[in-house]
């Protein structure tokens, strides 16, 4: 079966014939979904994630010719994008570069003006402890939460299976949830006070 | 308390937009590297349908050869040692024909190793390597459970026909021979008030003392646990035997089948009988 909006096979067929210009188009058509895919994976390294996305894009046009018809287009540009973030990843760690700053999470123990911008340390909070996840638990994360991706479609882009990739989404949360509970006690306080005004705030506009 | 999946949902985090030039430096960038469009290679799928058929393929021949193993341990005869406890336990080992069940394994694990290569099957690593083994055991435990091996070996002895490896592996290997000092089994040709003619599977006629109180009838098989003595063996346990499974050692012997002699079978039981007895006659006189 073939998953490409006839557009999409004009756009590669044209590229194939040497229109450069069809595949400007189909990058600008991708390069955002992609983008904020590698950029919340890669722990929103805006450097790294638009790097990533620009050799993702190179990869794709070297292998026009060989595109799996019997997965869908984005499905196909969202596995490279994971093969190459994976390579990205395991280059980084053989350099033993940190790639979570502990310094960023001290800073974030000292902000304890909730009334400053509650949904943005809401948010903070939660991504810094998804920084500290193994990253194959986080891509499920970003992936399923963040991207709104089906069960299907992850299993596609990781070349997995459904249940594997439901297993994996359960294993993330329960680890993100132990990581939760073992923050300072000081960070924990503040999160369930800054839950607490969230929902406050919330009801009051309501 | 808010669930995780309410807290995740709500941690979306901002993404920057990308630069107003990114798709221009794409093409920039495929410029300056002279990238260039690669050939068509085969197609992944095929390869991975190729992996996929392979691998089912081996896992059939495994499934086969397992098959075989265990006939040839039925056929062997030393599942009967296993009938007296767990003593002979040890000496059922050596009958393991371990030169084709490591095969198997061997194989197995190859064709699991294709499958999950072929990624045509979208489980995990140790779900496709534990189903492939437990195909390749529960399946040629299931065709070893049919008469197909009986069907097969009676063609290939009776009719005498030659299929390589086959045909030498039903007619040499997989046949009765099981040998034990302490372990007897065979078939009743015949009982008197002291002793109990059998016909092994080896095809000899044996001597045998039953315990006290122990009858058995003509065309019965058994089993024996005891001890050779000077003038035959002396049983301690006795125990009947399935016919169907018993009967199958006496496959190479004539075709007999499961309670049933034919009539050259009989004439030779007859015959061994009557020598038998001359030559107890003929002690007894030397003895006088």
């Amino acid at each position: 079966m073939n998953n490409f909006s006839n557009s999409d096979a004009e756009l590669i067929q044209a590229t194939i014939d040497n229109d450069q210009e069809s595949f400007k188009i189909f990058v600008e058509r991708y390069q955002k979904p992609i983008f904020s895919y590698l950029y919340r994976f890669l722990y929103q390294n805006r450097e790294a994630a638009e790097d990533i996305t620009q050799s993702v894009f190179l990869k794709v046009y070297q292998n026009l010719n060989n595109i799996d018809t019997s997965k869908s287009i984005k499905s196909w540009i969202y596995r490279i994008a994971h093969n190459e973030a994976a390579n990205y990843l395991r280059s980084v760690s053989s350099k033993k570069e940190s790639i979570f700053d502990d310094e960023q999470w001290s800073k974030m123990a000292d902000q304890k003006e909730p009334e400053e911008d509650i949904s943005k340390q809401y948010t903070d909070i939660v991504q810094t402890a998804l920084k500290k996840l193994k990253p194959k638990y986080r891509e499920v994360i970003v992936l399923f939460y963040f991207e709104e991706k089906s069960y299907d479609e992850i299993a596609t882009i990781l070349d997995s299976s459904t249940n594997s990739v439901g297993t994996q989404i359960r294993r993330a949360k329960h680890q993100l949830k132990k990581i939760l509970d073992s923050l300072a006690p000081d960070l924990a306080a503040i999160f369930i006070v800054l839950l607490s005004l969230l929902s406050i705030k919330r009801g009051r506009t309501l | 308390m808010k669930s995780i999946d309410d807290i995740l949902r709500k941690a979306k985090s901002e993404v920057p937009e990308l630069s107003e030039r990114f798709s221009t430096n794409v093409l920039l960038k495929i410029k300056e590297q002279e990238l260039t469009i690669l050939p068509q290679k085969i197609i992944r799928s095929q390869i991975n349908w190729f992996s996929l058929i392979i691998g089912i393929g081996l896992l059939m021949i495994a499934l086969m050869i397992t098959n075989n193993a265990i006939f040839e341990i039925q056929m062997s005869g030393s599942l009967e040692l296993l009938s007296f406890g767990t003593q002979y336990l040890s000496d059922f080992t050596k009958y393991l024909p371990l030169d084709i069940i490591i095969p198997s394994l061997f194989i197995t694990a190859i064709s699991a190793w294709l499958l999950v290569r072929s990624r045509m099957i979208k489980r995990g690593v140790t779900l496709v390597v534990a189903g492939s083994f437990l195909v390749t055991t529960i399946g040629g435990s299931a065709l070893a459970a049919t008469s197909l091996n009986g069907k097969i070996q009676a063609s290939i002895i009776k009719e005498k026909t030659n299929i390589p490896i086959i045909s030498w592996f039903y007619k040499e290997r997989a046949r009765y021979h099981m040998k034990h000092d302490r372990v007897q089994v065979g078939q009743v040709i015949e009982q008197n008030s002291q002793f109990v003619l059998i016909k092994d599977p080896y095809g000899k006629t044996q001597k045998i003392y039953l315990p006290i109180g122990m009858k058995v009838t003509p065309g019965q098989f058994i089993r024996m646990n005891g001890q050779v003595i000077e003038n035959g063996f002396k049983a301690a346990i006795m125990q009947h035997c399935n016919p169907t499974s018993a009967g199958k050692y006496f496959m190479h012997m004539g075709m007999m089948m499961p309670n049933e002699m034919n009539g050259n079978m009989m004439e030779h039981h007859r015959h061994m009988k009557d020598s038998m007895m001359q030559n107890t006659g003929m002690m007894h006189m030397n003895k006088q």
